[in-house]
């Protein structure tokens, strides 16, 4: 008598365990359509500057104080004598390359990481 | 080989450089030369807009092109540029230029989608027209865009004459490719007058401009001068 319970009970701690299982594999598989729809929705709306790397370096330049915002030899920027470059842009990475590839192949020193540059510049 | 102990030991290293090599003198000659420039001397002035000015400046804070100097500024803060003083500012808020690049067209106007890129709406792209304004006091400046990777030394790029032309740039025509005749109406009188329809395009990516001669042509008048034409005749000027 006290076994057949104990087997009744079992069959319905299963049966129990089964619906369980079964609305937790549902509840996963509505969260992860909805995980999807939302990183979709969010890659689509959200603004193209908003990206991590501009929002990362936003947050990061308004953690300095005013005298560390500042550019250095300010100076210089009216002077005539200099070489002067104008880029309009809305996107950091490209200015980088821009800037950067500008800078490295004006001027090339003796040294072992900056002739990686010279050979760039040499077709090698 | 001994006689050029100063020579880097990398690239004798990886070379083998034997003093008769004419390689070896070519790499020595550039190497010599592009050491005579100094970072020093660039400047160079980044324009971006409001979203990303922060995130420009913390960039090149954290990143600085050895001894060049850099200035980023928000386009915003240019407050001469506003809608009284450049018709394109004006155009670039009219409804008629929001449908001209986001309405969809007949399959026939496609070979002229690549001038319908939503991008020619950001006032940034139309900025170039407004150097001798936002560079007072500079007589030469040299335009990059920002799809251009430099490869070589630029600094001679200053020193050519311009012979009293405002933009040097390169040409980018072949025999009927990139002539004026392809982007102009010449059947408009207005065009017909102005314009040689044999004239070559040029490229975008990298003009050095005289602002000396800019200031002296008055340039930024005829510029605004054909803006109004273009707003008002749009379909007419161009084929």
């Amino acid at each position: 008598m006290k076994a057949r319970q104990v087997q009744n009970d079992c069959a319905g701690a299963v049966k129990k365990l089964r619906a369980m299982l079964h609305s937790t594999e549902e509840q996963l598989r509505v969260h992860k359509k909805q995980t999807l729809f939302l990183s979709q929705l969010i890659a689509k709306t959200l603004p193209k500057g908003l990206h991590c790397l501009p929002l990362r370096l936003t947050t990061e330049y308004y953690n300095l104080n005013t005298s560390q915002q500042q550019f250095p030899n300010q100076q210089k920027l009216e002077d005539p004598r200099l070489y002067h470059y104008a880029i309009f842009s809305d996107n950091i990475l490209a200015t980088a390359v821009v800037v950067n590839s500008t800078v490295s192949h004006a001027k090339v020193n003796y040294s072992r990481s900056n002739c990686l540059g010279c050979f760039y510049l040499l077709g090698l | 080989m001994s006689q050029r102990n100063s020579f880097p030991f990398l690239l004798l290293e990886l070379f083998d450089i034997n003093s008769g090599s004419a390689i070896s003198d070519y790499i020595i000659k550039y190497v010599t030369l592009i050491n005579l420039q100094d970072t020093s001397k660039h400047v160079f002035h980044i324009v971006t807009d409001r979203l990303n000015y922060a995130a420009m400046r913390m960039w090149f804070l954290v990143n600085p092109p050895r001894k060049a100097t850099i200035q980023v500024e928000n386009i915003e803060d240019f407050t001469w540029l506003n809608s009284s003083y450049s018709p394109v500012l004006k155009q670039l808020g009219s409804p008629s230029m929001i449908d001209f690049y986001f309405k969809t067209h007949r399959a026939s106007s496609d070979s002229n989608l690549k001038f319908r890129n939503p991008k020619y709406l950001s006032i940034l792209n139309h900025l170039r027209f407004y150097l001798p304004e936002i560079f007072p006091k500079l007589n030469k400046v040299l335009f990059l865009d920002d799809d251009v990777v430099v490869q070589k030394d630029l600094t001679g790029l200053w020193s050519i004459d311009l012979k009293g032309n405002v933009n040097g740039a390169v040409e980018t025509c072949r025999e009927s490719f990139h002539r004026f005749d392809r982007y102009l109406n010449f059947s408009n009188p207005l065009i017909a007058k102005n314009f040689d329809p044999r004239a070559c395009g040029w490229a975008y990516g990298m003009n050095i401009f005289d602002l000396v001669q800019w200031k002296k042509q008055n340039i930024t008048e005829v510029y605004h001068n054909w803006q109004k034409l273009v707003s008002k005749t749009h379909c007419f000027l161009f084929s």
